[in-house]
């Protein structure tokens, strides 16, 4: 028997266990595994030039000398009536966010309060309002014991620190806007999305949000698809299956709304996901573009009045649709990005990109294409025509 | 370059009771010039009739390859003993339907001189 030549140039195999494997990865099967020590954490890092340069600048502004101990302040415990707020560094409380926090509230997540204590041994918390005012409520109402004491990562207003010229409340009005701002990094989408996956499957957690995002990734499992870090596909690296646009999944599924509403909003995401699997399993990467003018679609669908059913029948015409005139769901994105730019170029309108038309625009080149099935209206068409 | 030999790639399904007795559907995989043999071997391990639900024919060399990638693409679902001997079964976490879907589209795409048998 003769052997033939074979292509090599086929991308990747869409039934591979690629998804599955993402998805074990993103909880652990085993707890003995999910523990790193802090040199093992920190240690392969430790020779970068990042880290290294960083340290360099640090060491030149410290001329020579360490931080000690005593330069890192003290843990203390406070009664709450030796706290003050400094009203000039503090912004305003909060009411709606302390109420939330309120719900919420778990003591063994509160933090320490940051002060500096000042001569008349009084504590000015420039770190922590919210908190402090939480917890006065709560004194208030009864929710903890009269004799509570509260955490405080306190410094004297006269402590000096190498490489800095800094005292007292200049320290925290520094120190307000660097652990609010610059130095605390917002959790990004793709960690907060498995933190409240293994909320539910490791931890048993029942918060709706938690749940909410646990059915979400049941829905991209069962479409062979897998989160990812935003990172994870850039130079061309993301591979089939592979989801790096998080908070269009959370869009569309309604992640937020009460549970009733999300039960909804979920069957957006299920159909629009479906239909990429089916007909775009081998895509490198699902389009960000693709969920939100599918999920669209579908809500717009759902709710038309009476209910428009977008069955079989239409998604193999919408498979048809993308094979004649855009060739993938990427293509298609980029092909609304094109036609948006060119329209606002040509009525003199700022140059913006708005996923508003993405939508409207899939509807429009369906029945301009020929489409002779039943499609919803969708909000934005009017805007977009002619587009 | 000379002939290579018909070989064959097989696919079957073995089910056992693990100690929690739940019902484990496991795929086995393997290459043979002759799978009745290959067969025989396996029932004389398992201890009842076996079918090679799946059966792709062509040459050696292709067929060696399509094994090869099936132990990479596979390889964290590969069933591991106890001397960490890593063996032709492919752990329950991923079902026998999407070993064929795997091996159909490899066929398809890649290895034009493999055919099924079954």
């Amino acid at each position: 028997m003769s052997t033939q030549t074979r292509s090599v140039n086929r991308g990747a195999n869409p039934y591979a266990p690629m998804a599955k494997q993402a998805n074990q990865r993103l909880t652990p099967q085993h707890s003995n595994s999910v523990y790193q020590t802090i040199a093992q954490r920190a240690g392969p890092f430790h020779q970068s030039d990042t880290i290294q340069n960083s340290v360099k600048i640090l060491a030149a502004r410290m001329g020579g000398e360490k931080f000690t101990q005593e330069h890192f302040g003290e843990l203390v415990l406070v009664p709450i009536s030796l706290l003050d707020i400094n009203v000039d560094i503090q912004r305003d409380p909060e009411n709606e966010h302390q109420g939330k926090i309120i719900e919420r509230f778990d003591p063994r997540i509160a933090m320490p309060v940051m002060a500096t204590r000042l001569k008349n041994d009084r504590y000015s918390a420039w770190e922590g309002q919210q908190t402090s005012c939480v917890l006065y409520h709560l004194l208030q109402a009864g929710l903890i014991d009269e004799n509570f004491l509260v955490q405080v990562k306190a410094f004297d207003e006269d402590l000096e620190v190498p490489g800095s010229d800094l005292k007292g409340e200049a320290v925290g009005n520094y120190g307000f806007r660097q652990i609010n701002g610059g130095m605390r990094k917002p959790i990004d989408a793709f960690h907060l999305h498995r933190s409240r996956v293994n909320g539910v499957r490791l931890y048993d957690s029942d918060f709706d949000e938690d749940e909410q995002s646990e059915e979400i990734q049941q829905i991209l499992e069962a479409n062979n698809m897998f989160p990812a870090k935003a990172s994870a596909a850039k130079y061309n690296q993301a591979t089939p299956g592979m989801v790096t646009y998080i908070h269009g999944l959370n869009l569309i599924a309604g992640h937020g709304l009460d549970m009733k509403g999300f039960g909804r909003a979920k069957q957006d995401l299920e159909w629009a996901l479906r239909w990429h699997d089916r007909y775009y399993p081998n895509e490198k990467g699902v389009d960000g573009g693709f969920i939100l003018a599918f999920g669209r679609l579908h809500h717009a669908a759902r709710v038309s009045d009476p209910e428009i059913v977008l069955d079989r029948a239409v998604e193999d015409d919408l498979y048809e649709l993308f094979r004649a005139k855009y060739g993938s769901p990427k293509a298609f994105h980029n092909d609304c990005k094109q036609r948006l730019k060119t329209f606002q170029t040509r009525n003199n309108l700022n140059d913006s990109w708005s996923d508003s038309c993405l939508a409207p625009i899939l509807v429009m080149d369906y029945i301009n294409w020929g489409g002779k099935l039943a499609l919803p209206q969708v909000p934005g068409m009017m805007i977009y025509a002619g587009i | 370059m000379p002939e290579s030999k018909t070989y064959y790639f097989y696919l079957w399904q073995h089910r056992f009771l693990d100690e929690s007795d739940r019902i484990i559907a496991r795929t086995c995989f393997g290459i043979t010039s002759n799978p009745q043999h290959r067969i025989q071997g396996y029932e004389g391990h398992v201890g009842h009739v076996v079918r090679f639900e799946r059966l792709w024919t062509g040459p050696e060399r292709l067929i060696r390859e399509l094994e090869n990638r099936v132990k990479s693409d596979f390889y964290d679902h590969i069933v591991t003993g106890t001397n960490g001997f890593r063996y032709e079964w492919i752990r329950e976490d991923v079902d026998f339907d999407s070993v064929v879907a795997w091996t159909e589209w490899e066929v398809a795409n890649t290895f034009q001189g493999i055919e099924s048998v079954s």
